[in-house]
Order: structure tokens, then sequence, then C-alpha cells
């Protein structure tokens, strides 16, 4: 039997969604690593998760400074050469600072942190996506969100973005233009997600639904794709 | 005692009997610093000297008690061998005058109780009693406290996943603000405050020393008054981000690392920590407050000692490894700094340039305090009873007015401003159920927390309405199928330095104690707040209970929304007859009536029932009866779950009471209609009685007794009502 690929999911100061999508890795197969945001992922690694939480306290825009810690500025070169990346909630907002994905994730419309369980359906995408094997076009998905600042924002309006946007809620819960709650970059690889599938994979804690996307993850990584 | 001396000792706080004391037991004068010391931690607050040996009446002992009263947070054994930690705290003054930052540093503070006893944090939980809504002021103070617990608590990662909140004028000027948090820890990984070792290094780590909350516990144990604004400086400032780095650096700092002891510097900072580390291991500690982390210049020696500046702890770390101790919390971006050392003898000494400023016995300095015995009244003034009313024809009316009551209308939008699900152990949220359930790491095991308290009973009579929050503890846990098994107490009261007020609080710790008796079970600790009053008057008695049970496998829970097809089954025997509810203060205007109808023993009987059909997978809805009465609960359900429910129901005596009063062991149960004979035979053998009254489905909650209709009104129209004010606080 192959061993567990390996995910190595970053801690920035002020994480604490981390051992929630490391927890979710685990399940869908893959053996999962903690990085210290000062350090670099391992040079087997596969697949790479930026957690949820509060990085720096998110005393400024949320992200700002985590997008600065060498363990994210290793991320472009990882990507070019196949590597996946999926940002959760504030993992999103870390992706979106460090360009890795389009746009701006703004304070909720209305304003304030919100927790609440969500529905998003999936769309079909310019590029497909090793996120998304396992999520045919249309499914509905529940996830709890949980942030105040999930508005995503881009200048150039919905349709600069519609290719990208496999994600939307089934009504506005924050204030994104088009409903949208994940975004993915121009190669599929790169993930965000504003609510949270790494807490929706253990049926007994409210739905199973997030189990989709790591385990597409695994397909991926299995099948050499990654 | 020189007068200037005597004076600062008073505006400290201190009494003169205790100053005398003080200065009998040293054998001389105290210094300005010793005095500030004496003042913090003989304050209510830290030394609990006005209610001590009446809490010794509580039951403090359970084969699954891992750890009692005195430590950090109790802890109990949940199996497979983890134990909760779990404890409750007031942050009841510093809410009042600063909402936010006191509600906040109410939840770092209770999480640094949890953390210190070696267990990782899992949830939050509160329990809150403000003004009325239409009352800027409370509602000031409600959006703040709100705020602040959601603020911290999200921030630094921890599911918020119930409570209790309270609208009642007599909280007006005087919010209770009381956290409870819990956390999962291995039973051989609990921590010990018992300094030990001379010669061990003792290590300061966490936020820097400001004057933030300079001797904010003896703030604590006085009553608010006009110049309680003033008082702002009393009042510490939260850094998640702080807390958040700090837990993760304490929970990683391990024997193998060097740990001896460990304490959070709370109530009276550096001092109780030290004192009281010092005291439980019978050594003395001599702290360098030179080497103390300051964020400001010019501090002086007492205000280092009896900062209460947040996210802060403090070690006794094997000589040694200290150097390596402090590299670790560097790590992880915490300060940290040795700062003294474990010595021979008893003393806790503090050192500042050269000189000793403090010299005085730990043990006086940590148990010292003199016990207060302050006069009791003989009696507690009678209350009226409620003014005679005639009942409504149709219940249609009162229920509507009873869903959108503050307090038991709808808190969904107050819920979401907490997260629920951070940490992956949330079975059951908020409004989910009757406790929230969390689940064991890898296992389909897990454990039931529950908080509450009926101050609007206790108002009344505090020793059954003691009882009655006991029991309503009970209920909750038994309808998640949790038996109860330990409780953490909270304890809200006004002054005892009057008369009747002290005599409230021994009714309510009487109450605590016989109750817990009966139930055959521990208080693991908690908290006291006195002097909850205002000029215009004392807070009622206000015991908050935080319960903990276990669920075998929470994959039976039921929940508290009601799905379709079951068979309706209503256990207990309500009581037609009037009693202090709030349907009697809403329909007679009057705050309370004279009857306070409370009965234990039902709820046990009710509670083993409950339990055993839960763990047989037998029922799918629960929902006891509290604040409210049955037909509430019943319609809560039906709001909750979008269903509607037929119901047919002969009984004897007064329609409204009967559906809206408030008694003891009452709940409903909803099963499978094939589950529902077994169910009902079940009920018997318990000494339970059960009807089956009907069943669930269609839109519509549909009432009859004998062959008229009493009650048929749409589930969109209770749902109105429920969420009406659903912004009344937040």
């Amino acid at each position: 039997m192959n061993p567990r690929p390996k995910a190595a999911v970053i801690v920035f100061p002020g994480s604490n969604g981390d051992r929630d999508i490391a927890e979710s890795f685990e399940r869908a197969g893959f053996a999962p690593v903690y990085v210290d945001s000062r350090e670099t992922a391992p040079a087997d690694t596969k697949v790479v998760g930026v957690p949820g939480g509060f990085s720096y306290g998110d005393y400024w825009r949320a992200g700002m400074l985590a997008r600065y810690a060498p363990a994210m500025r290793a991320l472009p070169e990882f990507v070019a050469k196949g590597g996946l990346v999926i940002g959760v909630c504030n993992g999103f907002q870390i992706l979106v600072e460090a360009g890795l994905l389009p746009g701006a994730l703004t304070y909720n419309n209305p304003p304030g942190f919100k927790h609440k369980w969500v529905t998003v359906e999936a769309r079909e995408t310019k590029q497909k996506s090793p996120w998304l094997t396992r999520v045919p076009r249309g499914m509905k998905l529940r996830w709890p969100m949980a942030h105040g600042e999930g508005n995503y924002y881009h200048p150039d309006g919905w349709d600069a973005i519609a290719d990208n946007v496999p994600f939307v809620y089934d009504r506005n819960m924050n204030g994104s233009i088009g409903n949208t709650a994940a975004m993915l970059d121009s190669t599929g690889r790169v993930f965000g997600v504003m609510p949270h599938p790494d807490r929706a994979t253990d049926p007994h804690i409210g739905s199973n639904d997030g189990a989709l996307i790591f385990e597409s993850a695994h397909d991926a990584v299995a099948q050499g794709l990654a | 005692m020189k007068p200037d001396l005597h004076n600062a000792g008073i505006n400290m706080g201190l009494k003169p009997h205790e100053l005398d004391h003080i200065e009998k037991q040293l054998g001389r004068e105290p210094s300005l610093p010793e005095l500030a010391v004496f003042a913090g931690m003989w304050s209510e607050h830290c030394s609990y000297k006005s209610s001590r040996s009446r809490l010794a009446m509580m039951p403090r002992e359970a084969p699954y008690l891992l750890a009692g009263p005195g430590s950090h947070a109790g802890a109990v054994d949940v199996g497979e061998g983890w134990a909760v930690a779990f404890k409750i705290e007031s942050h009841n003054h510093p809410s009042a005058v600063e909402p936010y930052q006191g509600a906040a540093t109410g939840v770092g503070g209770i999480l640094r109780d949890v953390i210190a006893q070696g267990a990782r944090p899992c949830l939050v939980m509160d329990s809150l009693c403000f003004g009325p809504p239409h009352d800027a002021k409370s509602r000031h103070i409600a959006q703040g406290v709100v705020a602040g617990i959601a603020g911290y608590g999200n921030a630094i990662g921890l599911p918020n996943v119930g409570g209790k909140t309270v609208y009642d004028t007599r909280y007006e000027g005087n919010p209770l603000v009381n956290a409870m948090a819990a956390g999962l820890v291995r039973h051989d990984g609990m921590r010990t405050a018992r300094a030990q070792g001379v010669g061990n290094a003792v290590v300061y780590a966490g936020a820097s020393t400001g004057r933030d909350g300079i001797l904010g516990a003896a703030f604590a144990s006085v009553e608010l008054g006009e110049d309680t604004t003033e008082k702002r400086s009393h009042v510490q400032v939260g850094d998640p981000f702080t807390g958040k780095k700090l837990m993760e650096a304490c929970l990683s700092f391990g024997p193998e690392l060097g740990l001896v002891a460990c304490q959070d510097m709370g109530a009276c900072g550096l001092t109780c920590a030290a004192s009281e580390m010092a005291a439980l291991g019978g050594v003395g500690i001599d702290l360098d407050l030179d080497a103390v982390p300051l964020r400001e210049d010019g501090m002086e020696p007492f205000e280092v000692l009896v900062s209460e500046s947040q996210e802060r702890f403090l070690f006794v770390v094997e000589a040694a490894k200290a150097a390596e101790a402090v590299k670790h919390f560097e790590h992880y971006g915490v300060h940290a700094a040795v700062v003294g050392k474990v010595v021979a003898g008893g003393q806790f000494r503090a050192l500042s340039q050269g000189s000793v400023v403090v010299d005085l016995p730990a043990a006086l300095v940590a148990d010292g305090a003199p016990k207060l015995n302050w006069p009791e009244a003989a009696a507690l003034p009678p209350v009226a009873e409620y003014a005679e009313f005639s009942p409504p024809k149709d219940l249609g009316k009162p229920l509507l007015r009873m869903l959108s009551e503050p307090g038991i209308a709808d808190l969904t939008n107050l819920y979401d401003h907490y997260d629920h699900t951070v940490g992956n152990r949330t079975v059951r949220g908020p409004g989910e159920a009757d406790a929230a359930v969390m689940k064991l790491p890898g296992s389909a095991r897990g454990f039931a927390l529950t908080i509450t308290g009926r101050g609007e009973l206790c108002a009344v009579d505090p020793y059954r309405g003691a009882l009655a929050a006991l029991g309503e503890a009970t209920r909750n846990l038994a309808c998640v199928g949790a038996p109860i098994m330990a409780i953490t107490d909270g304890i809200n009261h006004g002054p005892p330095s009057d008369p009747v007020e002290n005599r409230r609080l021994t009714e309510t710790i009487r109450g605590l104690a016989d109750g817990l008796k009966a139930l055959g079970i521990p208080v693991t600790g908690g908290n006291v707040s006195l002097y909850n009053a205002t000029a215009e008057g004392a807070i009622p008695p206000s015991p908050m209970v935080g319960a903990i049970g276990v669920v075998d496998d929470v994959s039976r829970v039921p929940r508290g929304e009601l799905a379709a097809d079951l068979a309706l089954i209503l256990c207990g025997t309500p009581l037609a007859t009037p009693m202090t509810s709030a349907y009697g203060r809403i329909a007679s205007g009057q705050l309370a009536g004279s009857n306070v109808s409370v009965d234990l023993a039902a709820d046990k009987r009710l509670a083993n029932l409950l339990v055993d059909a839960i763990r047989r997978g037998m029922v799918s809805f629960a929902k006891d009866a509290g604040a409210g009465g049955l037909l509430t609960a019943l319609a809560k359900g039906c709001v909750r779950g979008r269903m509607g429910a037929t119901i047919s129901w002969t009984f004897e005596g007064r329609l409204d009471w009967h559906f809206f009063g408030e008694t003891s062991g009452v709940a409903w149960v909803g099963v499978a209609p094939r589950f529902a004979d077994a169910f009902l035979a079940m009920a018997k053998t318990c000494g339970v009685a059960a009807m089956r009254l009907g069943s669930s489905g269609g839109n519509r909650l549909s009432i009859k007794t004998g062959e008229s209709s009493v009650l048929d009104i749409s589930v969109d129209a209770l749902r109105k009502a429920f969420t009406a004010n659903e912004r009344g606080a937040a």
C-alpha cells in the first residue's frame, strides 16, 4: 500500500482552524503535517491547507500580515510545480492578499461576524479543479460559515470572475457579488472558500458534505495529478 | 497603625478589623505594597471570606471527580481516558462599567483557568442577565457584552455553544455576566498549582504588565455606585491574539520541558499566583519585580504586584530548564522572563531595586483572611400572592405573548454573533437541543453541558429557586441523554452586609447543597460574586448552575426540533395552580407570586427515564418545560422544526396555569409511533406519569380539551411571534 500523501497545514500565530482542516485531510486519507508559517512545507508535500482563524489577530485587514510569512512566499512556486492549495475562511483571505486568487474579501454587508449553516451550490467553472472532481455541477452542500470579512469583491464585477466561481451561496449572506462563496485560480489548483468544508467532514457534527472536497484532492494525488 | 497607612488600607477596601489582624499577625506595621497585597487577596472576590464556611455545605466528592474545588477548574472523568475541566466565572462589575472589555476578559479569564488545569479549551457558554431591552442603557450593556464575548471567543477559536439570557428590570445597572468554559485533558495530563523544589525558577509568561485592572478584585467586592464609571481603570483590556499564542505555548509546555506548577494570573495578578502557589506547596517564593516585563514606565511595586493585566501565566520550572522554558514561550511569540525562585520557608517576598518591599507569610496572604460573619435576618420578607385574574378562553393570545417575551423569545440573531462550530466537536449547538453536546476526539462518545439560573424564582424563595435551577439543569441534560454528574456554580448575590441579603445567600447555598445531595452529585468549584447592587437595590439572588453529563453515543441525541409523524408524549405532572412564572408575571403584572413550585425528585425520575430511552435510541424529540411552561416548550419545538402538532387532552383545573405554569419534572417527548407503548411502559417503571397526547404533523398547533378547541394556530404565526424581537439584545 502506498503511504498516505502528505498534506501540509500552515499554522500562523492566531490560526484556529488548523486542527479542523488537518482532521479533514486525515479523514480523506492524507497524512497531515503542521508547518510553522516561519518555515516551508516539506519537499514531498502534495497539498497545502491554509487554515481558518484570526492570523495575527486580524487586528488589521484579515490576512494582510500572513501573506508575508515564508510558508506563504513558497506557495507560487509550489503551485507552478503542480501542487494543490486550499484556503478556508481566513485562509481564503490570505490567498487573496497573497495574489494567488483574484479580487478582495471585505467587511460583511450587513456588517459583523456571522455564524450560520449555509447551503452552497456547485457551478461549472472554466478550468476543472482537482478539488472538485467529486462535486457535480448543481450539487447543494451544507457547510457552516463563520466570518466577518467574507464579502467577495472584484473591481471588474461578476462577469470577470464568473468562470472561476465554483460555489455560490443559495442567498446572499455577506454582500458578495454574485453570492460568491469560493474562488479558483486560473489553473484550478488553488481553491479558496469562505464557508467551512473543513467543519463538515463528520456526520455527527451536522454535515459530511465537506468530505467531498478533501476526497477529491486525495483522488487527484492518488492518480498522480498533483 | 499610622493614620495615613490606615486610611490607605481602608481606601483599598480593607476593613478596620482586617488591618488590626494584619498588624497583629505580622507583629509590625505592613508596608504600603503589603497593604495592597492584602487588599487584593483578602477581597471578597479572592478570599470568599463571607461565603467560604457556607460553601462547605455543598458535597464535593465523587469517584469520577478528578479535580474538585480549589483546583484551577474542576475536572470529571468522561471516559476513554479523557477528563473535562470546566468552571464558571462572573465578570459582573467590569461589564457594568465597560461592557465589551468586561465580558471579553471574563471569557479570557475563565479560559485560563481551564488551560491552567492542562486542558485544551473546547467551548464557551454564558449566562447573562440584563435589564429590559426597552431600556437604552441596558441595551447598550447587552450589545457590548455580546460583542465582547464574541470578539474574544471567536478570535481565540472557541465555539460558543449556548447559554441563557434573562431580561429583568431588577438587573438594570448591575448586569450579570457569567461565562463558563470547558476543556479536554487526558487524565495524566492534569496540572497543579503546587510550587515545589527549593531553587526552582519562577517564570512569567504572557502579556507585559500594565496599570489596567489595578486592584480589580477589590473593585468587584463593593457595590456599584455613582462613581462607578470613574472605575474604568479597574477594568482590564483583553487581547485574544496574545491569549491564543499564550494558550498554545502553555498547552505545549509540559513536565518534559521542566514544568512543575502553573497558575494563571487572574484576580490580583502576580500576587495571587505567587502566593497561592507557594502556600499550596508549603514553600516560599521570592519575586524580583524588576524582572517583570512592564508595558509602562514608572510603575510602583504595588502596581506590579496587583495589576490584573490579562493574558499572563506564572510557572514554577525546574531550575536547570528555566532558560529553555523562556525560549519555548518566545518561540510562540510570547514574552517570558525568570522573575523569581522557590525558596525554603513559607514567605512570599517581593524585591524591587534591591530592597524587600513585601515579606509576608504566603499562607497568611493566600488563606488568612478572617472570615466575615455578617448578621443574618431571621426570615425573608414575605412575597404577596398573585392578584386574581380570570383565565383566558383561548390559549393563542397568551402563547404568542409568551413566545415574544424577552428571555423566552428566539435568540438566533444573538447567537449568530458567536462561532458555534470551530473545533469540530459541536454535536448540538445553541437552540438545537436543551443542552449543548460535544463529542470526544475520534469517538462517538461525548458530553453535554448546560448553564441555567432561576433568579426570578430565587427572588421569592432562594432555597427553592436554587433547587429549581438544579432541576432545570438535570432536565436539560436528560433531554440530550446525559445523566447529570457534576456542577460548577456561579453565585451572584447582593451585599452580605445587608442582613436580608445575607440570609438569602445562606438560603441559596443551602438550596444548592441540599439539591446536590438529593441528586447525589458534587460541585467541582465555582465562583462567588457578592455586592451586586445599585442604588435601586440588590439583584435577585442568582445562582447559576453549569452542569455536565456524559453522552454514550452522540448519534442517538434527540433534537429540540419537532419532526413529522411522532407520537407526542407528555412526561410529568403539570400543576394547575398559581406559581411564580413568566406567565404569572405577564398575566398579573406582578413580578412574582408567593409560590415556587419545585420537586427535584420528580426531575430525577424524569431524567432516569429520558436517559434510558435515549440510550436505547427511542427518542427523536425531547424538550423540557422551563420558563414559559409546557405549551411554550412545545411551541418552540414546532417553530424550530417548522412542524405542527395536534394534541387532545382532558384535565382538571385552570387551563392557563396548566399550560403555562412552571413546575418540575415535566417534558415533551416525541417518539416514532412504534416506540410509544414501550416508552409508556418504561415511564411507569421509572415512576413518571406519562400520557400520549397526540402527534406531530401539518403546519398548525392545535389543542383540544374534551370537545372544545383551546388552541388552533399556524406554526408560521408562532414563528413570527418567536422571532419578532430577535434583535432585542444584539
